[in-house]
Formats: C-alpha cells, structure tokens, sequence
C-alpha cells in the first residue's frame, strides 16, 4: 500500500518537475545553447578550413596521366597542368607543384600529406609520406577535439545540476510548495527523490542529445561511455546542489551553499584531470575517462541518498 | 479533531543557548470548530502547525490529528490533514489544474483530474483553470491553495496566515471559505496576527506567547477574563502585558 502510494507519488512528482523545468525557456536554453554553439564552431571551423586550403597541384605535361589525375582527385585535389609549375605555386595558386625534377610546396598554407605523397610516387622520389592505414584527415583532427570540447561541455552540464538541484529545493522551500508537498499523504523521501529525479532526466536527455549530435557532425571517440558519464555527472551534481541547500538553510542564503556545491563538483572534475585513477573512481571527473568504472554507478546512488537524508534531517525537524 | 498535549520544541542554533519555540503548549480542537492561534512574529504559531503537519518532530508532549498518533504515524496524520503554508507555494510554471491534480494523484485520490476541475470551480476559480499560476492575482492564488489541500477530502485544515497579502475583499473571501469549510465538518486551525480577522471566523482563540498560551477560549470568555473592551487590547494584556498602556 505504501510502496504503491510512494512510487506514485513519486512518478507524479517527477513528471510535475519536468514539466515545470521544460516550461522556463532560460533552461531550455542553457542546455541547448552550448553544445549548438560549439557544433557551429567546429562546423565553420572545418568548413573554412576546407574551403580556404589550396588544394592545387601544379604539374607539367608529360606528368598529367589520367590515373594521376584521378588518384589526386580522389585525394581531394585539383590538378593543374603547367608548362612552369613552379610559378603556379608561387603565384599562391598550387600547394605543390613538380616538373619532374624539383618539388616545390608553398609552406603558407595547411600541408597535406596525402598530396604530397601522391605526387612524389608520380615522380618517383626517393622519399615519400607513408600511409599507414585509410583515415579522413579533417575527422582524425576533430575526434580529440570534438571529445574534449563535449568532456568540457559535460562539466557545465555538471555545473547546471548544481544550480538545478540547489534552486529546486531552496525556491520550493521559500515560497512554500516544498512544505505542501512534504505534508502529503507520502514517505517524506520522495519529494526530493523526485526533484532529484527530474533533474538527472532532463539533464542527461539533453547532453546525451549533445553527445549524439557532436558524434553525428564531428565524431567522437567512444560516444555511449561519454553519455553515461555526462548524465550521471549530472545527476551528482544535482544531489550535491540539493545537499547543500539542505545544510546551508534560509539562514546562509542561497548563494553560499550553491558556490559550495559548484566547488564541490568543479573540484571533483579537477581531480580527474590531475589523476586518471581518481576519474576512473570518482563520478564528474569519470567525464574524463573513456572506460566506463564504477564511477557513474556511485553517481547515481548519490541521488536515494541524499533523498533519505533529507527525510531524516526533516523527520528529525 | 486535534488534540495538543504539552508540546515542546526547542531549536540549536549556531550561536549558542538553544531557543526555545514551542513550551508545553496544549489545546483542543473539535470537529467544525475553527480555532485560531494568534500571536505576535515568532510567537510559535508555525513551528505549532508544522508540527501539527508532522513536518517538524516536537521534543516532547503528544498531537493527535484526527486520533492518529501523530509522532507514532505521521504518515496516518498526514493523510488526514492538509497544511496550508503562509506563502503559496504554488509553481509559476503550471496551472490551478494541473496543480490540483496533482496533489489529488499524490494524496491518493482516485481519478485525480476530474475532481481537481470540481475542486477549483466550486472555490471560484473554474475561469482561471489553465493560466500559469505566475499570472494569478494573490486572491486567485489563495483559492487555487484552498482547492488544493481539499482535493482528497481531509478532515483536518491547517492554515497558517492565510490573508497574509490579500486586500479587503480577498480577505473577505477566504475567511467566508474557511468558514463553510468549518461548517462541512472540518477541523479547522488558523494561524493570523491580524485581530480583526481572527474575530470574524474562528469559534475559539488560543493567545501564543513567547511559545506559551497566554490564553485560550471564546472571544468572550477572553474579553471578560482580561476586562477588555476590544481583542486588541486583550491581547497585549495577555502576550505584552508590558507594552500595556
């Protein structure tokens, strides 16, 4: 009977709480707004590389087979046939250029390796760049980058979990709501398991959006154990704002307790940067592991905890 | 009905001696008796009614709500009562409907949206049942809390300053309400420093000082035991017989 009147309670709650968190459009756009902007950037930022660099490769007649022309195109190329090579890349028009003899490379613009190896076989040099295995080049540069922007991106997520958590008790707890709902027919844990509850929901659907939409435009090293991490960084977050609400009381206020909970999380995520043991073990600095540990379990055990504090804290008055 | 016995609360605070909230307060109150708890700020009155609600455990004594124990089953207790807070504590984001029902589904009631809808429109609030609760008057406010600690039928109403903000005819309109929820066959206690308003609605009074009651009974058993004229002066006499003139 009570075990039913809980989980109802419960699930009624939680949905009320996404429902109001989903209803201000600052939230909405505090969880949208980062990962949309960095995808923009390293959208442009690969766009403007690829339509700035010279792709030309200048060479004279009797190199200009069709089987180069294709294997340059294939490359990305464009080949350039040229009495005098050297002038087309002096002229800034061509990367490389060669009549056979002298190699020449315009080294103010963006190398690539993958032309200049080309038509080193074509001429038959002693040296040549060596592919070792078939990768896009412009995708290989962003995974790391993309996977430490989404790392980073993850941090404020954990951040947004602490001003989620810290302001859903401590507003609902100044204008009244939290008495009225505590003084229902309920377990007095699950109106925090509940705020709790909503807050890793709504935080973890948005930034495993935010790991699906970079993996999907930019690539991402190991997505899935990024996702998990990230929401369940949230959800830490989100018990240790509400935790520090709990203790801080009317009395502190609310900005000293939600700095607390901020150095708290920030400080966990430091320590994954500074150990990769600690982000193995730890959840928020997990955001730094590719494996998945223990960490995200230990996250999520944070939030019951914490709810049956807040019952025994309240209980005890 | 409600029945105090010797209730204490004290609460630590960082700063040293304890201070003492609630001190061996008792009082009675019968089913559609409305009583009202006066007192000036920090009399006690809300840390009285919070422990009423069970959401704080007093260090002593005994409450009864609805003859449930309510140290031994605050779960009993609270399924029995409704506490109305002094702020509304209504979300800005959701509507007098949406609120309503839920609280009817966590308070147990069955087929929770159809009665919410009952629920505001009896109290007068059927016009206003999907606007954002940010956008409510205060009155508005005050009706949509009413429905919602009705919604699953208690027979026990805690309201603690329930005029607080209102103008003349808002105030007007809640007292009428909590009266006929009086006259229904609830328990009923208010919380008010406000005399006049106290004067108006409730059947018996209890006079809260310093977490103690100064005095308890009909307004004329008071007015005739202090030798005063008016409430106002039966109250100084009583919680600040030092302020009297």
């Amino acid at each position: 009977m009570n075990a039913s009147r809980a989980f109802r309670g419960w699930a009624w709650l939680t949905g009320s709480m996404i429902q109001r968190l989903l209803r201000e459009g600052m939230v909405l756009r505090s969880m949208v707004l980062p990962v949309a902007l960095t995808v923009v950037v390293m959208v442009a930022t690969v766009a403007t590389v690829t339509w700035s660099r010279v792709r030309g490769v200048a060479v004279s007649p009797a190199l200009a087979t069709p089987e180069f022309r294709e294997d340059i195109e294939a490359a990305g190329g464009v080949l350039m046939v040229s009495d005098t090579p050297e002038a087309v890349v002096r002229a800034g028009d061509a990367a490389f250029g060669t009549d056979g003899a002298t190699f020449w490379a315009d080294r103010s613009v963006m190398p690539s390796q993958a032309l200049e190896g080309l038509i080193r076989r074509q001429i038959g040099a002693a040296w040549r760049p060596y592919e070792t295995h078939e990768r896009r080049a412009v995708l290989s540069k962003s995974d790391t980058s993309s996977t430490n922007a989404i790392q980073f991106i993850g941090a404020i997520f954990a951040m947004y979990g602490v001003v989620f958590g810290a302001g859903a008790v401590a507003r609902d707890r100044d204008d009244g709501t939290l008495d009225a709902e505590l003084s229902a027919a309920q377990p007095m844990w699950v109106t925090p398991l509940a705020r709790w509850s909503a807050a890793t929901l709504v935080l973890g659907l948005f930034f495993t959006m935010s790991v699906t939409m970079m993996h999907a435009v930019v690539g991402l090293e190991a997505p899935w154990s990024l996702a998990i991490s990230g929401a369940t960084a949230s959800s830490t977050a989100a018990a240790v704002g509400m935790a520090v609400i709990g203790v801080g009381g009317k009395t502190q206020g609310f900005a000293g307790p939600m700095s607390a909970g901020l150095v708290i999380v920030m400080g966990l995520f430091s320590l994954g940067l500074y150990e990769p043991w600690l982000a193995r073990s730890l959840p928020v600095a997990s955001l730094l592991d590719p494996n998945l540990g223990v960490a995200p379990l230990i996250g999520l055990l944070l939030g019951p905890l914490y709810a049956w504090w807040f019952a025994a804290r309240v209980a005890r008055g | 009905m409600i029945e105090v016995r010797d209730v204490r609360k004290q609460y630590a605070v960082a700063s040293g001696k304890p201070v003492v909230a609630v001190d061996g307060l008792s009082f009675v109150v019968q089913p559609g008796e409305v009583y009202g708890l006066l007192g000036a700020n920090g009399a006690g009155k809300t840390t009285t009614l919070k422990m009423l609600a069970t959401l704080i455990q007093p260090d002593s004594g005994s409450i009864l709500v609805g003859g449930v124990d309510a140290l031994k089953d605050p779960l009993g207790a609270r399924a029995r009562l409704a506490y109305v807070p002094a702020e509304a504590g209504l979300p800005p984001q959701l509507s007098p409907r949406e609120i309503v029902r839920l609280f009817g589904a966590i308070q147990g009631v069955s087929d929770p949206a159809p009665r919410a809808v009952a629920m505001l429109e009896r109290l007068g609030a059927g016009t206003y049942l999907d606007t954002p609760c940010g956008d409510l008057s205060t009155g508005m406010k005050r009706r949509v809390v009413l429905a919602r600690a009705l919604i699953h039928d208690p027979q026990v109403l805690l309201l603690d300053e329930p005029t607080d903000g209102l103008d003349v005819l808002g105030r007007r309109d809640v007292l009428e309400l909590v009266r006929a929820q009086a006259v229904a066959g609830r328990t009923i206690i208010l919380s008010s420093h406000i005399m006049n308003e106290v004067e108006r609605v409730v059947d018996r009074l209890g006079i809260v000082a310093k977490g103690r009651m100064a005095g308890e009974g009909t307004l004329e058993d008071i007015l005739r035991d202090t030798g005063k004229s008016t409430l106002d002066d039966a109250f100084v006499h009583l919680a600040h017989p030092g302020l009297e003139p």
